[in-house]
């Protein structure tokens, strides 16, 4: 009897279970599809040698003299074309000025010169004495009478009254460019050449050519009054590496060229960008770009000096102060539309600066953490962040905690050894953790403003919830503080005598 | 010459006589509210009109008998008192007196309408909605309140207490856990003027009615709440038809996420079948499982109750269960 009722428990017991599992596990759904699938299989194994038939393809003669290849194969072109177009990389910008200056140089025929009266290097009058690096080819074969005249009244006078009449007589080719030199536009070749020798390449006049350029164009030598743009001071601390390692001929043409001040190409941005090539990557392909750069009139040369800047990066002024000359009014942003802020009167309303700001010279100022010349991070950060009010910042790789501890944010307790760590806890509990590492994790600057406050810590006076701007009005004790902003009413904590906020 | 004088005296007597009779002030005369008003919030303002040479105190008292003194002096003609309300009917005196004599006495009825009880939703006929903020009220209250709206739109009140409608209306949040827009007094963030489908009738009645659905407005913030509920197959309908404030009391409330009661209380304020009886499953214990009293397991510090297992809101899974499958479902608490 007894057997009989556990056998029979046994059973209701397996039979619970495999209605259980009928249920759960949906066994007749499966069980169903397995029966459509093998039914399937089983009509096409019936079927399969009809599954394919033949597709009948061939094209009548007719129909063949309807297509127009030549018309077919024309808009193929054309659509290739557009496509190589877009492909094919612009043609890069190089200077082949040396190639230019060699096309130059005259060939002097010395036959013509032989027919001339000759005059031996040891009869040259003494003021050629001793002879330099560098002699004019008609002066080194002792032929002066191309220039001068030796049988009128007063030999040695030039046989044409302008200077550059005789110059071109030989220098055939004509500077015929947008913008000349001013001495090549008044023919005074001789300001810069000397006639018979020198010891610098290209007989020039003084001994090197930055030298020679100086000569006329440095900005100490003038008076204030005149064209400031013409003239510069290279007595500055931080110089342009080109001009001096190289000379001024690196940018600048000698006689005439295309641009404007003489320059080799449009100054604005391609010159520039030939030589740095590492922020013209940045310039042309960020995703967010710098309207500074991008769209402004002087584009490079809006922040930078091309020649020498008391400031480092050529800047033209004090880091902050380049970044403030445009940001001290509101601007659109290229970015979104939007208006971006008045910095200028951001930070003459707050004294309280964000270090890179305050500490310039050692921090780096705004460029700090934005990168002037553009960045794939939204305000061209240099790192990235969260725009949102609600964000999750642990082992997220912001920007804030390049310089500030991420322990900030992520030690729930804090021993008193590390109290380093933050100032911002209730007895031991961190409330940065409290914030910004619970359930819903907030940005750092739902409290903190990035750049300056009338608060300690850089707290915000107002904090932006979805549109709406809610004071946190934050009072400082001295071992702790309040806050009663409109995430909740007003709390207190205290280093020293934990008010118990943990809640 | 005789009769045109006598003529002439008929007339001032008269006209003296009737200018007695319209500059004499009502001794005691209740403003606000009106016989018979029905009220949404637990507090209603008593302004009492009082002439000091007929009265010199008045006491308004409630139906749970508290009492108010206002003592009159002769600078003051109007006079307010807030006044907090229990659901359903509120029978309250004013009583005027003259050296401790009764000169006037008035009553007003007072219904408190809850959202939740539907005991206390509908009132009886013969009560009308109070509409107070209009031309001809704050004429009255501009002797000595500003009754201009100085709220910068999007910028809250450094010091709350500068808002105009602080004032009057401070009470509204006093509770333990306040709405953002409402403790900073941005109030016509939501007291817009406008009106919804569902409260026509409070069209062009007051300066800052609310409309009904006020669904839009909180989404206007509560945006991500929006876009995620939108994506769900089942919705609760509170929710869906937009009447957050029906659950929630948008000002301040002692219950978590600013509800009208406990939550356990406010679902079965509606589904009353679920008060008692076997709700979920019959355990082998032959009691079933709870829904309020125990520590929820699943929310660290809170008490279990409806919400433990339904989302109030939206869900993808039917009877708004927080997880669709069964196994899902109760492994948020029964864990191993």
């Amino acid at each position: 009897m007894k057997k009989n009722i556990s056998k029979l428990l046994i059973l209701l017991l397996i039979l619970g279970g495999a209605v259980y599992m009928f249920q759960t596990y949906s066994i007749g759904e499966k069980l169903g599809r397995l029966v459509v699938i093998m039914g399937n299989i089983a009509h096409s194994l019936q079927n399969a040698k009809h599954a394919y038939e033949d597709v009948d393809i061939s094209i009548s003669d007719d129909e063949l003299r309807d297509i127009n290849i030549s018309k077919i194969s024309r808009e193929m072109k054309s659509s290739l074309d557009k496509k190589r177009e877009l492909i094919a990389p612009k043609a890069p910008i190089g200077i082949k000025a040396d190639e230019v200056r060699a096309e130059e140089m005259p060939h002097h025929n010395k036959l013509e010169a032989k027919e001339a009266k000759i005059v031996k290097l040891e009869d040259l009058p003494e003021k050629f004495k001793p002879l330099k690096k560098y002699l004019h080819e008609p002066f080194r074969m002792g032929a002066c009478q191309i220039c001068h005249d030796s049988n009128s009244k007063n030999p040695g006078a030039l046989i044409q009254k302008e200077i550059q009449d005789i110059c071109y007589e030989c220098h055939k080719t004509r500077y015929t460019k947008e913008f000349d030199h001013a001495p090549v536009k008044d023919g005074k070749c001789t300001d810069c050449h000397d006639p018979h020798q020198s010891n610098v390449k290209m007989l020039l006049k003084s001994d090197s050519i930055n030298n020679l350029c100086m000569s006329c164009h440095d900005r100490k030598s003038t008076s204030a009054t005149k064209a400031k743009k013409l003239f510069v001071d290279m007595s500055l601390e931080t110089k342009h590496k080109p001009i001096v390692e190289k000379s001024c001929l690196e940018c600048h043409e000698a006689h005439t060229a295309n641009h404007k001040s003489l320059l080799k190409l449009d100054a604005k941005m391609d010159l520039c960008l030939n030589c740095h090539d590492d922020e013209k990557e940045k310039i042309t392909h960020s995703k967010f770009k710098h309207g500074g750069v991008n769209t402004s009139q002087k584009r490079c040369l809006e922040c930078h000096d091309p020649h020498a800047t008391k400031h480092k990066k050529l800047l033209k002024k004090d880091p902050v102060a380049t970044c403030l000359s445009c940001h001290d009014k509101e601007v659109k942003s290229d970015e979104d539309g939007g208006m971006l802020m008045n910095m200028k009167k951001h930070l003459d309303e707050n004294p309280n600066w964000h270090k890179p700001i305050k500490d310039v010279k050692k921090e780096g100022g705004c460029s700090a953490c934005h990168d002037p010349h553009g960045s794939d991070n939204f305000s061209i950060l240099r790192k990235s962040f969260t725009k949102n009010f609600y964000a999750e910042l642990e082992n997220k790789d912001f920007f804030c905690f390049k310089c500030h501890t991420e322990k900030k944010i992520t030690k729930q307790f804090i021993t008193p050894q590390e109290n380093n760590i933050t100032a911002f806890r209730d007895g031991n509990v961190n409330l940065h953790y409290l914030h910004v590492n619970d359930r819903k994790g907030r940005s750092c600057r739902a409290c903190h403003d990035e750049h300056a406050s009338k608060y300690n810590h850089l707290i915000r006076d107002y904090t932006d919830f979805n549109g709406v701007k809610f004071p946190l009005r934050f009072i400082e004790t001295a071992e702790g503080g309040s806050c009663a902003p409109a995430c909740h009413k007003k709390f207190e904590y205290d280093r020293v005598n934990p008010k118990g906020i943990s809640k | 010459m005789k009769s045109c004088t006598y003529k002439k005296i008929i007339l001032f007597i008269t006209l003296f006589s009737l200018s007695l009779f319209a500059g004499q002030t009502a001794a005691l005369k209740v403003v606000n509210p009106s016989q018979a008003s029905i009220s949404e919030e637990n507090i209603v303002s008593f302004v009492v009109e009082a002439d000091s040479a007929s009265v010199d105190s008045v006491v308004i008292t409630t139906d749970t008998n508290e009492a108010f003194n206002i003592e009159i002096n002769p600078k003051r003609s109007h006079y307010c008192k807030s006044i907090n309300l229990h659901f359903g009917q509120n029978s309250i005196k004013v009583v005027g007196y003259k050296k401790n004599a009764v000169v006037k006495e008035e009553s007003r009825d007072v219904f408190l309408t809850s959202k939740v009880d539907k005991e206390y939703r509908y009132p009886p006929q013969k009560y009308n909605k109070i509409y107070f903020h209009n031309e001809e009220n704050e004429k009255i209250c501009a002797s000595c309140h500003d009754m201009k709206v100085n709220e910068v739109q999007g910028i809250a009140f450094e010091d709350i207490t500068k808002s105009n409608c602080y004032g009057c209306h401070k009470n509204v949040t006093k509770e333990k856990h306040g709405h953002a827009p409402a403790v900073n007094w941005l109030c016509t963030s939501c007291h817009n003027g406008k009106v919804g489908i569902y409260n026509q009738t409070d069209k062009d009645k007051t300066k800052y009615s609310v409309p009904d659905p006020i669904g839009e407005i909180c989404f206007s913030c509560h945006k991500k709440n929006k876009e995620e509920w939108s994506k769900k197959q089942f919705h609760h309908e509170p929710a869906d038809s937009g009447r957050c404030n029906k659950c929630h009391n948008s000002h301040s409330s002692q219950s978590e996420f600013y509800l009208r009661k406990s939550a356990w209380e406010l679902c079965t304020g509606c589904h009353k079948d679920k008060i008692e009886g076997m709700h979920v499953v019959k355990t082998f214990g032959q009691k079933p499982h709870p829904t309020y009293g125990v520590k929820d397991p699943s929310r660290a510090g809170k008490e279990l109750s409806c919400i433990s297992c339904h989302n109030p809101h939206v869900s993808n899974a039917p009877s708004l269960l927080q997880s669709s499958t069964v196994f899902g479902l109760c492994s948020r608490c029964h864990k191993k």
